[in-house]
């Protein structure tokens, strides 16, 4: 792959960019016009971690709905992304961008471990594979000693291993509203992310991907090395997915190997998310990220009224309410948000 | 016996039948012919109920079947040998041909079906054990065949019984489907080649993309200039 | 994020101070003991993956939701109603009131899965088999929601079989419990049952038939759809049946399932997710390593080492230890 050529092979003018560049700055506004986000702290968090899971779905897409490999370990990489891009902040006192190439970098590396498997195993057994890694990644962050010194110092032994404070990182100038100030800094690497997603599914390479999806042994039989395009593509995503786990690191100021964020679990809110919006689609997977994230504070909402009207709230309503939403959106729309979207316009623009 | 109307089919929105209409009586082998995409493989595969007919009609001794499942075209006597033999590989050869009589429910009559079969392929006997995925090219095609008459169906679609197949086996495989025609199983016949088909149908049909272009007898057909020209390499 | 509802929790042991044959073989009866549920949840992954294609993710969520529709009926039949929290049933149970209580849990089990397969996975046919194993994965999400807020969440004790709680066999220093035996006896028998299933009866080497082409499946009449429901039915009976022998070792809660099922996966792999002598093995397999590197490996790497032997494994052997190459796509 030319990784020079890349900046000067837009696919879409820059006007549509432009517009799509507005719209994000201009999004913490527009989006106190919906129920349940007041222009607050809070808000402007729930966007952050959008942007964050956003482009892991980005990088998930390109390696589970461009190539067809799946991946059950993208939370161990959201993990290492996160440690590393902390490490160099909070370690090393670097700049928060060099803190994210460090991540981006780091993770890619790791990313070609877990694509090891892929070059013998596929389907249910890849799936078992990975996920194998997303169980044992955060095993060992937080029980070794050796990682924990190297990551917290010694100075923070009193707490629990794995446990790791990070410094979180702003733009200047916002004291006060501090998730505002972080979501124009996230709004900045997202878009970066996106332009690099598109151009790559355009790209020689993204068509390499898409045709192992359709079949190994067509891709084979036109002269691809299948070995390499999957590793390339466990890279690419691992770095993206290393990118967000930095960027995680930065908004919450504190990680926990043994937190949710980073259990195996996690690997299938990913995946959840990029079927969602529609696999292999780019913008599916922004639209299956926000899906996601931006649900809860509506779901606690809906909670909050079912206790105001009939005296108690359902427990674990939001695992109620997150099958039903998976069951009906795959049902209605089993190629996702962006699938649903283009057969509307097929609909209604040409009529069929 | 079966008789089909202006039939139309698509795969997705691709137009494979355009409205075809043709007649197969009883007891006769009626011969398809056509190049690769014209259509052929499309026209069994709906009348089996595999593929949903668009428009048109197909009747099957004066009964529409063209909403019919594939189950329910099975249990009315139309059997399908289908391109490329598709046999179950992970299955033995018994099993294979047990699957073929699944829809019957007078299961006593297994051996004497059994026996017609060895009858027509005698080298089935010995393997009958042995997974179908292990059985040479030819085999396979033998099974797939015998696999379509332990229905005991009416009549057989046969679709590309010589594909990838030497020459010495191919003449015996056409030497077998007269037999069965004989027996009393009326046969449709899809075949690239030409010259075998014409040989043994009664009455042929050209498919060119979707349509019909040409149908008379086997004899006649075989006269055909432009049949020469174009499947007989003449 | 981090709201996924499902949780994985690690039950961990305390490293061995030596090393004695003794703990070695109780841990490896014990792994035989967990092993045989993961088996049975196993039997059914590879049922269902065998005609469908679908690894169901709710497969655990499942179970754990018949475990308390089992827990009702033997309510029910006791005149105790279980959505009371304070609600206690016996501790011991006799057969009068678990076998009736196990037939409508397997009755509704069944259903369950005709109406999964019919009204929500074959309508999705056509999409990716990823779309429908997300369908399955929204299930068991609803499940344990409902469940939840059925029969709340606190954990509670479950009734044990009267006939298989009694006194343990001794072999020598060894304890094997009345309850080990009858779980590792029912994998057995159910995998055997199986077994011969698709081996001899038509019905069974219909559903293997339309594993390996579904397409000349449909060509000899066999209903594809109602084989699928088939599967589906008799798996999610597996789920149930699995789920009320288990439920007294696991304790009822809505969490109870999602590290078995976790195993049960891994463990339907290692055997070869199209194998169901590969499911009874890797189950017991699984067990066996799970128990042993929770004994005698350092705290909390117990998941970590199973799963690195089942990579290693698979690295070896693709398919898994028994199962066969899946058809690729051309």
């Amino acid at each position: 792959m030319n990784w020079a050529k890349l900046p000067t092979q837009l696919h879409w003018h820059y006007s549509r960019w432009a517009v799509i560049l507005a719209m994000l700055l201009a999004l913490p506004w527009l989006i106190t016009i919906l129920p349940f986000f007041g222009a607050n702290n809070y808000t402007y968090s729930q966007l952050n971690l959008w942007l964050i899971l956003g482009i892991v779905c980005l990088g998930l897409n390109l390696l589970t709905g461009a190539t067809g490999q799946i991946s059950l370990g993208h939370a161990a990489l959201f993990a290492v992304g996160a440690y590393i891009g902390g490490y160099f902040v909070a370690r090393q006192e670097w700049p928060s961008w060099a803190a994210l190439l460090m991540a981006a970098l780091g993770t890619g590396i790791i990313g070609l471990i877990l694509g090891l498997p892929a070059l013998r195993l596929s389907g249910p057994y890849l799936a078992v594979a990975t996920f194998g890694f997303s169980v044992a990644v955060p095993q060992l962050l937080s029980r070794s000693k050796e990682l924990a010194n190297l990551f917290s110092g010694t100075n923070d032994v009193a707490s629990r291993i794995g446990v790791f404070k990070v410094a979180k990182q702003n733009l200047p100038g916002f004291q006060a509203e501090e998730d505002l100030g972080r979501y124009f800094m996230f709004v900045l690497i997202f878009v970066i992310m996106l332009l690099l997603a598109f151009n790559l599914t355009k790209s020689r390479t993204g068509r390499a991907f898409f045709a192992i999806r359709e079949s190994e042994t067509a891709a084979q039989a036109m002269g691809l090395s299948l070995g390499y395009y999957k590793l390339l593509a466990f890279v690419i995503s691992a770095a993206f997915t290393g990118v967000a786990g930095s960027m995680y690191a930065f908004q919450v100021g504190q990680l926990d190997a043994n937190s949710i964020t980073f259990s195996p679990m996690e690997s299938v809110l990913f995946l959840t998310a990029i079927i969602l919006g529609g696999l292999g689609s780019v913008w599916g997977a922004v639209l299956g990220a926000a899906l996601i994230t931006l649900l809860p504070p509506t779901i606690t909402a809906l909670n909050d009224l079912i206790k105001l009207n009939f005296g108690s709230s359902i427990e674990n309503f939001e695992s109620i309410f997150y099958g039903v939403l998976i069951i009906s959106c795959i049902y209605f729309m089993p190629f996702g948000v962006t699938g649903a979207l283009h057969r509307l316009k097929l609909r209604f623009v040409y009529g069929e | 016996m079966l008789r089909i109307d202006n039939l139309q089919a698509y795969y997705g929105r691709i137009a494979a039948l355009k409205g075809v209409s043709l007649e197969v009586p009883e007891g006769t082998i009626v011969a398809l012919l056509g190049a690769n995409g014209a259509g052929k493989t499309t026209l069994l595969r709906t009348i089996s109920g595999l593929l949903p007919a668009a428009q048109g009609t197909i009747e099957y001794n004066g009964q529409r079947i063209d909403q019919a499942t594939p189950d329910q075209i099975v249990r009315l006597g139309i059997s399908h040998s289908p391109e490329g033999r598709q046999v179950f590989p992970e299955c033995t050869v018994m099993e294979n041909l047990k699957l073929g009589s699944y829809i019957r429910r007078d299961k006593q009559n297994l051996k004497g079906d059994l026996d017609q079969i060895f009858h027509h392929f005698p080298a089935l006997k010995p393997r009958l054990r042995q997974l179908a995925g292990t059985l040479s090219g030819g085999e396979q095609q033998m099974l797939a065949i015998g696999r379509a008459l332990m229905s005991r169906p009416k009549l057989l679609l046969l679709d590309e019984p010589s594909l990838g197949l030497g020459p010495l086996l191919v003449k015996e495989i056409f030497t077998i489907i007269k037999e069965i025609n004989a027996s009393g199983v009326t046969v449709l016949l899809v075949e690239q080649n030409a010259y075998l088909a014409l040989n043994i149908a009664t009455y042929g049909y050209v498919l060119e993309t979707g349509k019909v272009v040409l149908h008379d007898t086997g004899a006649n057909l075989r006269q055909n200039e432009e049949i020469k020209h174009s499947y007989l390499g003449h | 994020m981090g709201y996924f509802p499902m949780v994985l929790h690690s039950t961990l042991n305390a490293t061995a101070e030596g090393f004695d044959w003794i703990t070695l073989g109780r841990n490896i009866i014990n792994g035989f003991s967990f092993g045989s549920i993961y088996a049975l949840f196993a039997l059914g992954l590879v049922l269902i993956h065998k005609s469908s294609d679908v690894v169901n993710f709710g497969h655990g969520e499942m179970a754990m939701f018949f475990s308390y529709i089992g827990l009702s009926l033997m309510g029910l039949l006791l005149g105790v109603n279980i959505s009371k929290p304070a609600a206690e049933l016996p501790s011991q149970l006799g057969w009068e009131v678990f076998l009736p209580a196990l037939l409508g849990t397997l009755l509704f089990a069944a259903l369950m899965g005709l109406g999964i397969e019919r009204f929500l996975l074959r309508p999705l046919a056509k999409a990716s088999v990823l779309s429908q194993v997300m369908v399955t994965i929204g299930i068991g999400t609803l499940l344990y929601g409902l469940a939840s807020w059925l029969w709340k969440a606190e954990p509670r004790a479950y009734p044990r079989i009267e006939a298989v709680s009694g006194p343990p066999f001794q072999l020598g220093e060894l304890a094997l419990t009345r309850e080990d035996l009858t779980f590792l006896s029912v994998a057995i028998v159910m995998a055997s049952g199986l077994f011969l299933f698709f081996r001899y009866t038509m019905v069974g080497i219909a559903l293997r038939a339309i594993a390996q082409n579904p397409f000349a499946a449909r060509l000899m009449g066999i209903n594809v759809g109602r084989l699928n429901g088939l599967a589906w039915a008799m798996a999610l009976m597996l789920a149930a049946l699995a789920g009320m022998l288990a439920a007294p070792k696991l304790q009822l809660e809505p969490g109870m399932m999602a590290d078995v099922a976790v195993k049960s996966f891994a463990a339907a792999v290692l055997g070869g997710i199209n194998s169901l002598s590969g499911a009874l093995l890797g189950g017991l397999l699984i067990g066996i390593i799970d128990n042993l590197a929770g004994f005698y490996l350092p705290d909390g790497l117990r998941a970590t080492i199973a799963f690195l032997i089942i990579v290693a494994v698979l690295t070896i052997k693709p398919h898994g230890l028994l199962g066969k190459p899946l058809p690729k796509k051309v």
